[in-house]
């Protein structure tokens, strides 16, 4: 009832609403029958809530009944350690027979549910709510309290390893859809007292629960409050992922990077955690996300600590280059191409424009016009069902791109240049979305300007980065205000006995360790000598 | 403030010219004073620190490749263009070296900037070495410049460093790169653009006593954008500013007003505050 009331009357005022929910919040009245046919009234129309009415064991007078709901309840628990206790094992209890009435649900709670978690609830919002979130509500004949107890069992996904991070080298475990498995997750990395996960609830339709996860020794107290600020501000009737919740509280909503990351590897959580940032799991995603997020953690990868440094830091080198090529490649070609030619090397410009000779376009309509081509070719290949995604890429690659080529319609320096750029917008996978924004930002700018414009571009998105801000944090930290200590984890990846504190700027600067450059040890050294 | 406005405008000015001689000539100016302006506003509009936070990241790129062009250009060195030497006299030196004093003199924005440092004590220390690069970066330049191409050729170029980037020529790929230097030299030319602008932007919210600059903006804008279009008929025009009225009206605004300034405040205020806004 409430929440069709809630469709058809759109909210007009929100504090109105707010207090209608909460004069809805009636207490439970004493008389069982009262109760339940209140409760079957709220959840009118829905077959999958079952009621079972039953007598306690030691007096069959004594009537008492179970709600909860088909499928988000283990029937399990619910037989073992609710019904069983209630009906056979009270008959042995002679002593609650003469019990005074107003400890009996006392009694039941502290001696006959072997359950560990039962909670008692005195209106019926309460019980509703938790019933509607997998508990079992059972209500006595004569008492104004209900029990609430978990029996929560639903069928659920399992730990899998993610599709999105894939890796090589690193755990392979990765979050579920069940908000309670995810957070188990996370403390089996960090076993230490001072990880704190806080909940809230929100959506009013959904009431998703929401968990901010954060180290309380390490994490800046400053982003821990301004993180909950934010989710206090949510008003909305659902949030089904955390992208809702990411798009609600992010600082710069006008920009296209992204001001707030997602991790679905509960490894990486624990990292980012441990360097004083915060973690919001959400209920039915196994997306978490991480505050404040730079602009450098699109570069880091997971695989980056796990191997040795060398190799490392060369791939770090390697995206910031494929950065680079995908979003400049062909908005420089253009520019060269079409405004600047004499830069060109003599030789390679002959080559290329004996490529381009009898192609109808010019260079930039081809630039863009490839450009969606392969937009068109990556949205197809992610949406369709995996065995014809791949025939949809050797269609789109071979058939298109080669014929186009041969007839004449696109060049084929132009076909290097947009393979090449959609490569590279992959090697960093946070950012390929705003890659191919920016992408089509330079095009045009080069389009337009030449150089000049491709510059102006530039300088626009620079200072645009270096205004926005992260929950505080400059986004380019800390490259933009440099910090020599933490430019050790970003264009590089120094070894772990160099790096002994943790970011400034995001948490308190404190020493995570004091490893020395290892070496074997002198004992050694001398038998081997 | 009047004076930064017009300077916004002639350094906005040259930068296009230099842009317009020297890769496009097709294009309309219109178009270059448009955008430079627009995406300078968006700076200004931004504050100061993602303008200074810019400077951090093109200064050493700029200066960079300046002296990658130089170096690049060794080769060409002919150390005997430098004589005759001490030709002039002392009162014609200082006379010629009027017009580079004045173009330095912008260096007194910093004053402004100081207002908003952490620590004021430690802008001199700042300014003196940010000064002192530019003059050095600039004699080197001039030397090179003389150096390659000889006093007579060197008064005749228009933009003598730019013919100076198209002799480089490094193991037969790679030519032809004024353009690259070029870019950086525009961004650099952006950046004193973009300081201006909001110097000026600052100084006329201030007189205006305005709550909030950014409001200001678009109107300064639109007055360099007028500015510029109208102050010069061409390029000869703007040799002639700087040949002619230029440097005393520069170093008269950055020498004399900001000392008289500076003596006003001493009056009215006496030595207590440190932390004067406007000293040169």
């Amino acid at each position: 009832m409430e929440f069709g009331q809630k469709k058809h009357q759109p909210p007009t005022n929100k504090t109105k609403i707010l207090k209608s929910t909460l004069a809805e919040s009636v207490d439970l009245d004493s008389r069982l029958e009262v109760n339940l046919s209140q409760i079957k009234e709220r959840f009118k129309g829905s077959v999958d809530v079952a009621y079972r009415e039953f007598s306690l064991g030691f007096d069959l007078n004594k009537k008492a009944g179970l709600i909860y709901i088909d499928g988000l309840v283990s029937s399990e628990i619910t037989n073992t350690s609710i019904l069983k206790p209630l009906m056979f094992e009270l008959l042995q209890n002679e002593e609650l027979k003469n019990m005074v009435q107003g400890n009996l649900v006392e009694k039941i709670k502290n001696c006959a549910l072997p359950n560990s978690s039962v909670r008692e609830a005195k209106t019926f919002q309460e019980v509703i709510d938790g019933i509607l979130f997998g508990d079992t509500a059972l209500l006595l004949d004569d008492f104004h309290t209900a029990l609430l107890i978990g029996t929560r069992g639903w069928e659920a996904r399992g730990v899998d390893e993610p599709v999105t991070e894939a890796v090589v080298r690193g755990p392979r475990e990765g979050f579920t859809e069940t908000i309670g498995v995810n957070t188990a997750l996370l403390r089996r990395k960090i076993k230490n007292e001072e990880l704190r996960i806080e909940s809230l609830n929100l959506g009013r339709q959904t009431k998703t629960q929401v968990y901010i996860a954060y180290i309380a020794g390490i994490v800046n107290k400053k982003i821990v409050t301004e993180v909950k600020k934010r989710l206090q501000r949510i008003d909305i009737d659902a949030i089904l992922e955390s992208g809702y919740i990411e798009q609600l509280i992010e600082d710069a909503p006008t920009s296209i990077f992204p001001t707030i990351g997602n991790t679905e590897k509960p490894d990486i959580l624990a990292a980012k955690l441990l360097e004083g940032r915060v973690g919001i799991f959400v209920d039915g995603t196994p997306f978490v996300l991480t505050v404040p997020y730079l602009l450098i953690e699109g570069f880091q990868s997971a695989e980056d600590y796990y191997s040795r440094p060398y190799y490392s830091t060369v791939l770090r080198m390697i995206r910031y280059t494929a950065f680079f090529i995908s979003v400049l490649f062909p908005a420089l070609y253009v520019a060269l191409q079409s405004f600047h030619p004499e830069m060109i090397p003599t030789s390679l410009l002959i080559s290329m424009a004996g490529a381009r000779e009898g192609v109808p376009f010019p260079a930039y309509i081809e630039a863009f016009g490839m450009g969606v081509a392969f937009e068109i070719m990556r949205e197809a290949g992610v949406r369709m069902p995996r065995p014809i995604g791949q025939s949809v890429s050797i269609v789109g690659s071979l058939v298109l791109g080669q014929a186009a080529v041969s007839a004449g319609i696109v060049s084929n320096p132009m076909v290097i240049v947009v393979a090449l750029t959609a490569i590279a917008g992959f090697v960093v996978t946070a950012l390929t979305d705003t890659m191919a924004l920016m992408r089509l930002f330079f095009l045009f700018c080069a389009a337009s300007l030449g150089f000049f414009g491709l510059l102006m571009g530039m300088l626009f998105i620079n200072i645009h980065l270096m205004k926005l801000r992260s929950f505080g944090i400059p986004y380019l930290y800390p490259m933009a205000p440099m910090n020599f200590e933490e430019l050790k984890d970003v264009f590089i990846r120094a070894p772990f006995w160099t790096r002994i504190f943790r970011p400034g700027l995001l948490s308190k600067n404190q020493v995570r360790g004091s490893s020395s450059k290892p070496s074997p040890s002198k004992n050694q050294r001398n038998e081997e000598s | 403030m009047r004076f930064f406005l017009l300077t916004t405008a002639i350094v906005l000015r040259i930068i296009t010219d230099l842009l317009i001689t020297a890769v496009m000539p097709e294009t309309p100016k219109t178009v270059f004073y448009l955008v430079m302006l627009i995406v300078s506003a968006y700076a200004v509009n931004a504050g100061l620190e993602p303008i200074g936070r810019l400077s951090e990241l093109v200064s050493p790129l700029v200066v960079l490749v300046l002296l990658l062009s130089l170096a690049l250009n060794v080769n060409h060195l002919k150390l005997e263009n430098l004589k005759p030497v001490f030709q002039l006299s002392m009162r014609e030196d200082l006379q010629n070296s009027l017009l580079p004093g004045g173009l330095y003199g912008i260096c007194i924005i910093m004053g402004v900037f100081m207002a908003y440092h952490n620590n004021p004590k430690d802008t001199l220390k700042a300014k003196l070495g940010g000064v002192v690069t530019g003059t050095l970066l600039i004699i080197l330049n001039l030397l090179m410049v003389i150096m390659v191409f000889g006093v007579n050729l060197c008064t005749q170029l228009q933009f003598p460093l730019y013919s100076l980037a198209q002799m480089i020529e490094v193991g037969d790929f790679f030519e032809r790169l004024e353009l690259l230097v070029m870019i950086f030299w525009i961004a650099a030319g952006f950046l004193s653009i973009t300081m201006l602008y909001y110097v000026s932007t600052l100084g006329f919210a201030q007189l205006l006593k305005l709550p909030d600059y950014k409001l200001l903006t678009p109107f300064i804008g639109v007055a360099v954008f007028i500015l510029t279009m109208t102050m010069f008929r061409n390029i000869t025009d703007t040799d002639a500013l700087f040949e002619g009225i230029f440097p005393y009206l520069a170093l008269s605004v950055e020498g004399g007003l900001t000392t008289l300034l500076f003596f006003v405040s001493l009056f009215r205020y006496g030595k207590k505050p440190i932390q004067i806004k406007k000293r040169g």
